[in-house]
């Protein structure tokens, strides 16, 4: 049923293409095969041949042979559209990250702000007093900022424990 | 074609040659019903080949070579056809650009030229295409949706469609 065909179109014998124009097209890829330096032996039968004018054409019109046309050169330089689609989400990507992270500082100096810093351990606090006595104060910064850094990262990696559990055996009646 | 195509892979002109012999005419046809234009079709046929020529490494695992030559051509139609004044041209066609017999002295031969070419243009593009890869082109349907990037279902009904159209208006024309 879809393969019929009209007996029009076996009656009419289609027009080719004009013979002169097999000659312009084999010597113009004669000519971009060996810029490509492909062409074997053999072959560079074309590549002297001049550049022959197309039946109809003018010059400078859009129908002449050669120069390429613009549409071609324009191809190569625009990038197909996956790659594009790739580097918008790869830019999309980077940008999320960069929020996330400008996000997460705003976040935390605000709360610093309102709420001022961490509260440190009282048992921290007398570790440092302890060091500084015997080694200075440089020393008893060094320790507090390195056990303040390990308390917030405990924090972060654990989950909260169970008050039961947890509970300190010397309270328990 | 694996030979063809892995001559054209290394750059033998002969290759190339074989062939532009096996489907330029028809490529070129098909160029002259897409734009409605020789000079464009001359055009974009050189086009075609050198598109290959730039890249024959690429030809070497191409099955179908005469669908992957029609695919290129059009392309680069589409591509022409992006201006807009180019696209109305595209709609008219010309029976002494279609057809042989449209410049014979045989009277009825003329005037079936003309009458088959009016028809054509009067068919949407979609349709107007199928048609001309189909009859002139000597692609099969398959080929067609490969080529054309439509699924086989659609090309069979858009054929079977303009089949139609195209009968009832020619048989109008007869009476």
């Amino acid at each position: 049923m879809t393969d019929e065909r009209l007996p029009e179109f076996d009656s009419l014998t289609p027009c080719p293409g004009p013979p002169r124009l097999r000659a312009s097209v084999l010597a113009a890829v004669d000519r971009q095969l060996a810029e490509s330096g492909l062409m074997l032996s053999g072959a560079t039968a074309g590549l002297s041949d001049p550049q022959l004018p197309m039946p109809g054409a003018t010059a400078g019109s859009s129908s002449s042979v050669l120069p390429a046309s613009p549409c071609q050169q324009s191809n190569r330089t625009l990038p197909s559209f996956e790659k594009l689609s790739a580097w918008t989400v790869a830019a999309a990507l980077l940008v999320g990250i960069g929020l996330c992270a400008w996000e997460r500082s705003v976040v935390d100096a605000r709360l610093a702000a309102a709420f001022g810093p961490p509260p440190q351990l009282s048992a921290i606090t007398e570790l440092v007093r302890t060091i500084e006595s015997a080694n200075g104060p440089g020393s008893g910064r060094w320790l507090s900022e390195r056990l303040l850094a390990l308390k917030s990262r405990r924090e972060r990696s654990h989950q909260p424990d169970d008050p039961i559990t947890t509970f300190p055996m010397s309270t328990q009646p | 074609m694996g030979d063809l195509g892995d001559r054209l892979a290394r750059g033998d002109r002969a290759a190339f040659a074989e062939l532009y012999d096996a489907c330029a005419d028809r490529v070129h046809h098909y160029l002259v019903v897409r734009l409605g234009s020789r000079d464009d079709a001359d055009d974009l046929l050189q086009q075609t080949f050198l598109r290959m020529a730039r890249a024959p490494s690429n030809l070497a695992t191409v099955e179908n070579l005469p669908g992957y030559v029609f695919a290129i051509a059009r392309n680069e139609a589409a591509r022409l056809l992006a201006d807009k004044s180019r696209m109305r041209r595209a709609s008219q066609l010309v029976a002494a650009d279609l057809f042989c017999e449209a410049t014979s002295d045989d009277h009825m031969a003329r005037e079936a030229a003309e009458e088959l070419t009016a028809a054509l243009e009067r068919l949407p593009m979609a349709e107007r295409e199928i048609v001309e890869l189909k009859t002139s082109g000597g692609l099969t349907l398959a080929e067609i949706a490969a080529v054309t990037g439509t699924p086989p279902g659609t090309v069979a009904t858009r054929y079977r469609t303009a089949i139609v159209r195209l009968r009832q208006w020619l048989s109008k024309e007869m009476q």
